[in-house]
């Protein structure tokens, strides 16, 4: 071990080789490793150290029992990384993924920024759904019965069309989701209801599209909207933080 | 005990709060609340300080490091108009489930 000189005038009154400086300065190496602890809250910890240190000699413990508890209470280094890791802080409402900035607010708040995000992140998301479902078509008809494939009906042509078709209706679904539920995030939907908007987004779209609807238009649309809708009720989901785990 | 849903709903207003009440830094605030609450409510530091560090982000509070009477430096935390303007919407909230629940649990049932 080592056999560096102690700061006698310290150790004199419990007569332990115990030098606080050191041991704080060796636990802050360990937690110094840690990347989601910056120096900042490094000090920050260890000056809550200190004072539980002290408060704890206060109580009668020496110096040593006092830091080792003191330690202890802050927790491992490990159990402090993955706390401090967290962007949110720990937000369990149950049975519905509340966000953590829902903390401190009353009721659904619709924040501009956020809802241009969902619009414009739905759209986008639909643009490649529909886009691959209208490939996906062409290729099948293609297998099937390729002489009923007209010029300007490949893959490509459709995957563009139906693209197009799908981000009006993507921009459309976010429109009238977050008017309707007052919200200005998908994942905080519920799932069904989502599904419901998603199914009238696919009954407005062939009216904005063009003069004259047909059932097949409208089942079309509405089929393509809804299955849409799940992916994204799904992929808003998945992408939101897991709500924290448990209080120690 | 609290459970740990409630311990989790119930921190950043009984933050607010104490804050309210002048500045204050994390080990004082874990200390505070134990004494209020009589020990029931105990605030681990790995729970506490990033809660802190998510309500500065937000805008509801902020610190600044400063010698303490102890003579080394803390971060002290104090409230910002955000927070004042979060804490009132606490309680409100809070006051609804109290005056409930108090309602409720002051009415015998009568079996009439």
């Amino acid at each position: 071990m080592d056999d560096r000189p102690h700061h006698s005038d310290k150790v004199m009154e419990n007569q332990t080789p115990f030098d606080l400086n050191d041991s704080i300065q060796r636990w802050k190496t360990t937690l110094a490793s840690a990347p989601s602890l910056r120096p900042e809250d490094l000090a920050e910890l260890e000056s809550h150290l200190r004072e539980s240190t002290r408060q704890l000699q206060a109580d009668g413990l020496n110096e040593e029992e006092a830091f080792l508890i003191a330690v202890r209470r802050l927790g491992n280094e490990r159990e402090l990384a993955r706390e401090f890791a967290k962007l949110t802080p720990r937000c369990e409402i149950i049975g519905r993924p509340e966000p953590c900035a829902s903390l401190g607010e009353t009721g659904p708040v619709m924040d501009l920024g956020r809802c241009l995000k969902t619009v414009v992140g739905l759209s986008l998301l639909w643009t490649l759904i529909w886009g691959a479902l209208g490939a996906g078509v062409s290729l099948l008809i293609g297998l099937i019965d390729p002489p009923s494939i007209d010029p300007g009906e490949g893959p490509w042509d459709l995957a563009w069309i139906v693209g197009m078709a799908g981000l009006l209706a993507g921009a459309v679904f976010g429109v009238i989701l977050l008017v309707g539920e007052r919200r200005s995030e998908l994942a905080e939907v519920w799932p069904v209801r989502a599904v419901m908007w998603g199914v009238t987004a696919g009954m407005i779209l062939p009216f904005l599209l063009r003069a004259e609807v047909s059932t097949g238009h409208l089942a079309n649309t509405v089929v393509a909207s809804a299955l849409s809708a799940v992916v994204s009720i799904i992929l808003a989901r998945r992408l939101r933080l897991r709500p924290a785990v448990a209080v120690a | 005990m609290l459970s740990k849903e409630l311990v989790a709903a119930s921190t950043v207003p009984l933050v607010l709060s104490i804050l309210e009440r002048g500045e204050s830094y994390g080990f004082a605030l874990i200390a505070g609340i134990k004494e209020l609450s009589g020990g029931k409510i105990e605030w681990t530091e790995g729970m506490l300080y990033p809660v802190l560090h998510w309500m500065e982000k937000e805008g509801m509070i902020e610190s600044e490091w400063r010698e303490g009477d102890s003579g080394r430096q803390r971060k002290y935390y104090r409230l910002r108009h955000q927070g004042r303007k979060a804490l009132a919407r606490e309680k409100k909230q809070w006051m609804t489930v109290h005056t409930t629940l108090t309602k409720l649990w002051k009415i015998k049932p009568r079996l009439t």
